[in-house]
């Protein structure tokens, strides 16, 4: 027995196990819930009203011809917030599949460039989807200024700069916010609200929300943000990771419950 | 094609997770040259996002009637001399791209954070005349927190009431919601992971 002890605490420490024994519980919930979804599970998906409001942006947008910016914010591929930037990734592949046909494709930016390629390459494969390559044009997708370190971490003021003077100029129906951001979210969303902008935004940051919930009219908290793909595409991958975060936090709500009224009982110290 | 691609992310998708909680020699070779491919591809997408800049600032200066053109000019200007100056001298401390930086690009930067605050009384006076009960909640919580931080109602003073309140305010109800969002968070990304891992999701292929 010692002999394993010592063999398991040469190749995994004690919090990299911790992580994987959690990994562990997810990994079953997640093939279940897809799984289920895939069966035709009936699953209900609480209404998130910014994921309505960008519905109706686009038919707004093609309606007054005039475009919508994304911001992806200062995460990349590759980096903390490639989560994050996925997200905002999502979003683009519904932007892009539908704002193809109006001729008022989304502007898109970043200050990450590991960000830049793929993001051109949602907005690419999009016109080839719709038979119309020789119409795509990659400026639509700007790398404005990247951090200095090239992380997603701190502030990125320069790319604050500049994606403020597009939404001060580009005359956008709306201001669309998701991925990574530091305090440059503050100077993106005020100069949108301050022209009557229609805004929607969010990051996982929680450093950041007090500025998303502040500015934005449609707020995007946390890990609202990666259900982009559930209520936006309906796609079955999205949807089942869904249901399984859902189950986990339950999980994880009756862990803390019992722990709590345990060292309450004085069962554990 | 498209399964090769697949493939190819998973494979490495999974090495990779392997190696975050695993120690073995391979799985460490592996992990540390899969990282220093990131890293040389992140440098060849800065290339790609060199050119993406000034391509988008080129287009906007040969466009006539164009809004503003002479600020493109001007970014153009700009990141041209710096590169040249960047090959020329070298990226060495005494160098005078270190100057650039340290006397052109912090000032800049500490300006833009400066601005912030501005930006920030702004939000505040409009989330004041939105009238919601959860903007009117965060900014009672954010005007305790203000008054608390204060040095006449620091915790050794006579008004040390401030101070109490902003550390319950603090380390309760925002301690609370913070750890929530984060536990959200981190399933989330968690699950992001596992959707690019197995192949349900390909940002990659079509």
């Amino acid at each position: 027995m010692d002999a394993l002890l010592s063999l398991l605490r040469s190749t995994i420490d004690l919090e990299q196990a911790q992580q994987l024994a959690v990994f562990l519980v997810f990994l079953p919930i997640f093939f279940f819930s897809y799984w289920a979804v895939k069966r035709g599970a009936p699953i209900h998906l609480r209404a998130i009203p910014a994921y309505d409001a960008l519905k109706k942006l686009l038919a707004q947008s093609a309606e007054a011809g005039q475009p919508v910016h994304l911001s992806l914010g200062t995460g990349g591929i590759g980096d903390a917030a490639t989560a994050d930037t996925m997200a905002g990734l999502t979003v683009l592949e519904y932007f892009a599949d539908r704002a193809v046909i109006s001729a008022n494709p989304p502007i898109v930016t970043m200050a990450n460039p590991t960000a830049l390629p793929v993001a051109q390459d949602i907005l690419r494969r999009a016109y080839a989807r719709h038979g119309s390559t020789e119409e795509y044009d990659p400026a639509r997708a700007r790398l404005i200024a990247p951090n200095p370190n090239l992380n997603s971490q701190g502030e990125a003021f320069a790319y604050g700069a500049g994606a403020m003077r597009i939404i001060a100029q580009h005359g956008l129906i709306a201001n669309v916010m998701i991925g990574r951001f530091g305090d440059e979210f503050l100077l993106l969303s005020e100069t949108g609200a301050q022209r009557g902008v229609q805004q929607i935004g969010g990051t996982s940051s929680e450093r950041v929300l007090p500025f998303v919930r502040a500015t934005v009219d449609h707020p995007l908290i946390g890990e609202e943000i990666y259900a982009g793909g559930a209520y936006l595409s309906n796609k079955p991958g999205h949807v089942s990771s869904l249901l399984a975060q859902d189950l986990m936090r339950w999980l994880i709500a009756a862990g803390l419950v019992a722990g709590v009224l345990l060292k309450t009982a004085g069962v554990i110290r | 094609m498209r399964w090769l691609l697949t493939a190819v992310a998973i494979g490495v998708g999974f090495v990779m997770l392997a190696d975050f909680f695993y120690r073995h020699p391979l799985l460490d070779i592996l992990g540390v040259a899969f990282r220093e491919w990131a890293i040389i591809l992140t440098a060849f997408a800065l290339l790609v996002g060199l050119y993406n800049l000034l391509h988008v600032h080129f287009l906007r200066v040969l466009r006539r009637h164009e809004p503003n053109a002479g600020y493109s000019l001007l970014v153009l200007a700009t990141a041209l001399t710096v590169i040249a100056i960047g090959f020329w001298f070298g990226l060495g401390s005494e160098s005078p791209m270190t100057w650039i930086f340290n006397y052109a690009y912090r000032p800049l930067q500490g300006a833009f954070f400066a601005l912030a605050a501005f930006f920030l009384a702004s939000a505040a006076y409009r989330a004041l005349r939105a009238r919601s009960i959860e903007t009117f909640l965060m900014l009672i919580a954010a005007l305790v927190v203000f008054v608390g931080q204060i040095p006449l109602t620091n915790t050794e003073s006579a008004f040390n009431i401030a101070a109490q309140a902003k550390d319950w305010v603090l380390s309760v109800p925002a301690e609370a919601g913070v750890r929530g969002i984060l536990i959200g968070v981190a399933l989330g990304t968690v699950a992001t992971g596992l959707r690019l891992i197995v192949g349900l999701d390909r940002p990659y292929s079509e």
